[in-house]
């Protein structure tokens, strides 16, 4: 076997936070590498370093046999190295082909677009992507686009590379999709870094996994010898993974719902039905799960309910309110509060500091006694004890939200909406991108809520989440309620074909019994 | 008058005043392509005015005073290249005090030329082609700059939507992070656009005050640079449309002027606002509808990382 890449030694220090520490790493040719971690613990940084993006304070990237000097993106990808970064940098405004243009070094001075659409149509044929290059990159779906990264990499003839958390951005069926595209490429001769922090994931596809903590190497381990039980322990270290299972609350049968909806109808932001009819009820102290792949409506319904999105009919009520042609402000004054699916753009404003971001909805720092002047040394001392309270390690308060990984913000903002009471919570997808250890804190977090009674919408992907944390799992498909279970007497594999059929009838459950 | 001499007069007049704006318009759609827009460019069209007016004068080439007053016009952006660009000014402030230097500036160095006479450009008729009924004298009569000015505009979208650098410069202004991450530098890339906004500015002036008015006066573009910078959203960023938007003005400004010789009886104060009128109609239809093609980075301060 031959080293291709080796890193030795690397370092990088923001001020006092050291990011990475002395790390080395040795990455095989034609492997999948996983680097496995918590957020936080250095994984995109030292990434960075390799793309030329930071300059490393220590430590040297040999490739190939080749001392590298890496100072610039553009040295990284003239030794080979590409990198798919966790959120994708396309252009939207531009077509495909023009945005693969962009990325190929030697494009003559008149941009030859036959050529290049040409050679996309036959990288998107061989890999099965399906990538239309004339289309606008505004009009795809996220998938699509991280597929358009890797054409990008592989035109500009990237032979390492690197994906950041490439899954959180798809749907559980378009990840096994990824995994292919990562196989077909390694047997073309291409060597990949594959950064997540879901075991499964790292199983299911690497050859080799290093586990970084506290931005140092834990340790390299291949696949045949690693066990899920092994890396748990390399990722969160002395800590224990409370993974038991959650206690229920009964609920008395005749309480009023705080949440009933019925018959709604919503169309989404092109025009479509993005919800058709649907009725549900939340009891207070209750967390309904719903499941279904993302794009059949999820996010339509909480804008209705919030008040955000028109509705075209149907009926809302909120303690026994309806609530439809109520505006904003009342509907957010009745108790509905909400942890939205991208934190950073829906939940903070991205440039203010981690304090006034906190302070933002939080009452009890202004509206003190005179002229409601901000009161910062109640905001600051309540910012440190969010902080405290679910393990966030940042190196100071006043740092804009948008220079944290998106872990932290997730929690910055799920810590800020949970400090007030309300009667309904929207939680989106509140542990996508978390590690183990923070999607233990804030499930603990959801489920603490409840038990002071709040009604929670909780919608996920990660099935094993909503089976070990909802009370009632609903399954939206199509824009409709397709059924209801109880997490003890549901499957997964029902609840599967539900997501993905918006049925489950006798003749699967005979074929599912028989595999 | 004859009814189609008079839209013949119109319509000619409508070529060559639009050539000013036309040349700033150009150039602003190319520097608001990488993000940075700029307000200054009445002071740069001044600049190229007078100092391609002073250069005119002093070496008797016409020629010579085009290229001295796009250089200053050139040169007088850069000035806002480097504020919005090195020290991360806001480019509307930076805008707004670069159009009265440019104002205050030429004021002082045109004085002593504001009663002189000049040749400059005249009037150059392409042969054969000018001689064609109706469509002759409004396309093909014009001098030089004039004609220059509308082949730049094939030029400039071949420019920016055929070649590698046309590229890299539309995506400076959609976006300097994968603009950077792709090995492009956008803030050389942003001071080069500007540094061309700034020149075709100065063009615009030089043509203004060389071919258009032969003469030199303060302040005498009247807006013209603001003008150029509405139609640029007019033109949603795109030169073809941006000349369309250049011709409708210099349409207004030449049909005011011909109602004016005409003699109808309306106030000459309330003509001279029609172009400015039409602008704002122009913008109220279109705000709308042209947010959509502004890119994604305009405006936008420049920080350290970017
Ligand atoms: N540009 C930056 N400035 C200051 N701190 C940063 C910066 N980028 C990352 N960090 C900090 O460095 C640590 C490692 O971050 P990162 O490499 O993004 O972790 P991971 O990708 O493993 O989740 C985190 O504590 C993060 O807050
Ligand atoms: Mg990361």
């Amino acid at each position: 076997m031959t080293d291709f890449l080796v890193l030795d030694g690397i370092t990088k220090r923001f001020g006092n936070l050291v990011a990475n520490d002395q790390i080395s790493l040795r990455i095989q040719k034609q492997h999948v590498h996983a680097l496995l971690g918590e957020n936080g613990a250095g994984k995109s940084t030292l990434m960075k370093i390799l793309y030329g993006v930071y300059k490393p304070d220590a430590g040297t990237i040999t490739l190939d046999g080749k001392l590298l000097n890496i100072h610039s993106p553009q040295a990284s990808r003239a030794a080979g190295i590409g990198m798919v970064f966790q959120s994708f940098m396309l252009i939207p405004a531009f077509t495909v082909i023009e945005n693969i243009a962009l990325s190929l070094r030697d494009v003559g001075i008149v941009v030859d677009e036959k050529k290049i659409e040409h050679d996309i149509r036959e990288i998107s044929d061989k890999y099965r992507f399906g990538i239309e290059p004339r289309a606008k990159v505004w009009q795809l779906p996220l998938g699509a686009q991280q597929k358009i990264e890797i054409i990008k990499l592989v035109m500009a003839g990237a032979r390492l590379l690197i994906f950041d958390e490439p899954t959180s951005v798809l749907a559980p069926h378009e990840v096994e999709g990824l995994f292919d595209i990562f196989n077909r490429l390694r047997l073309d001769g291409y060597t990949i870094i594959f950064i997540s922090h879901k075991l499964n994931e790292v199983l299911a596809c690497s050859d080799e996994i290093t586990v970084l903590r506290g931005g140092r190497v834990v340790g390299s381990v291949v696949r045949a010898d690693a066990t899920e039980s092994l890396l748990v322990s390399m990722i969160v270290g002395d800590k224990t993974a409370d993974s038991s299972t959650y206690a229920r609350k009964s609920i008395p049968a005749n309480v009023e719902p705080v949440l009933q909806v019925r018959d709604l109808c919503a169309k989404d932001d092109r025009n479509r039905p993005a919800l058709e009819n649907i009725s549900l009820h939340i009891l207070p102290g209750e967390i309904l799960g719903v499941a279904g792949v993302s794009g059949n409506g999820q996010k339509e319904l909480g804008e209705v309910i919030q008040g955000v999105r028109p509705a075209l009919s149907g009926s809302i009520k909120l303690a026994g309110q309806e609530i439809i042609h109520t505006s904003i402000a009342q509907i957010r004054r009745t108790g509905v509060t909400c942890v939205p699916e991208d934190p950073l753009r829906q939940g903070a404003v991205p440039v203010m500091s981690v304090e006034e971001n906190l302070a933002l909805s939080d009452a009890s720092s202004t509206q003190q006694r005179d002229w409601q002047r901000m009161n910062w040394s109640a905001a600051r001392s309540r910012a440190s004890w969010f902080t405290e309270k679910f393990g966030l390690k940042m190196p100071r308060l006043n740092v804009a939200i948008e220079a944290l990984s998106g872990g932290n913000v997730q929690r910055i903002v799920f810590a800020r909406e949970l400090s007030a009471p309300a009667k309904l919570l929207l939680a989106y997808y509140p542990t996508r991108g978390l590690d183990i250890h923070a999607a233990e804190i804030v499930r603990l977090a959801l489920l603490d809520y409840r038990d002071q009674g709040a009604a929670i919408l909780l919608i996920s992907e990660d099935l094993d989440e909503l089976f070990a944390i909802s009370d009632r799992i609903m399954v939206m498909y199509h824009g409709q309620n397709v059924g209801e279970r109880l997490p003890a007497e549901a499957d997964v594999q029902q609840i599967g074909y539900l997501m993905t059929d918006g049925k489950y009838t006798p003749e699967q459950e005979v074929e599912h019994v028989a595999s | 008058m004859d009814p189609i001499m008079f839209i013949q007069f119109v319509l000619t007049g409508a070529f060559r005043s639009a050539t000013p704006v036309l040349f700033t318009t150009l150039g602003q759609t190319v520097n608001e392509k990488t993000g940075v827009a700029n307000l200054g460019a009445e002071g740069c069209m001044l600049m190229g005015a007078c100092v391609g007016f002073i250069v005119t004068v002093q070496t008797g080439s016409g020629w010579l005073g085009a290229i001295a007053g796009a250089l200053a016009g050139g040169v007088l952006s850069l000035l806002h290249g480097y504020l919005v660009i090195n020290c991360g000014a806001n480019q509307l402030a930076s805008g707004l005090t670069l159009m009265f230097l440019g104002l205050g500036l030429t004021a002082l160095i045109g004085r002593p030329y504001v009663s002189q006479q000049i040749t400059g450009f005249d009037v150059v008729p392409i042969p054969i082609l000018s001689d064609i009924p109706f469509i002759g004298p409004i396309l093909f009569r014009h001098d030089v700059l004039t004609y220059l000015a509308y082949l730049l505009v094939p030029a400039i979208w071949f420019f920016l939507y055929r070649t590698r650098w046309g590229l890299s410069l539309r995506a400076v202004g959609e976006s300097r992070i994968a603009a950077f991450s792709t090995g492009r530098n956008p803030a050389l890339i942003a001071y080069a656009a500007v540094f061309f906004g700034g020149m075709m500015a100065g063009l615009g002036g030089a043509q203004l005050s060389l071919a258009y008015t032969h003469f030199w006066v303060e302040g005498m573009t009247q807006g013209a640079g603001f003008i150029a910078v509405a139609l640029v959203i007019f033109g949603m960023w795109h030169p073809v449309r941006a000349a369309a938007g250049a011709l409708l003005y210099g349409g207004a400004v030449s049909l005011q002027l011909q109602l004016q010789t005409l003699g109808v009886g309306i106030s000459p104060f309330f003509l001279q606002m029609l172009p400015y009128v039409l602008t704002l109609a122009i913008l109220l239809v279109w705000a709308r509808a042209s947010n959509r093609a502004m890119p994604a980075e305009l405006g936008r301060v420049f920080t350290r990382q970017t």
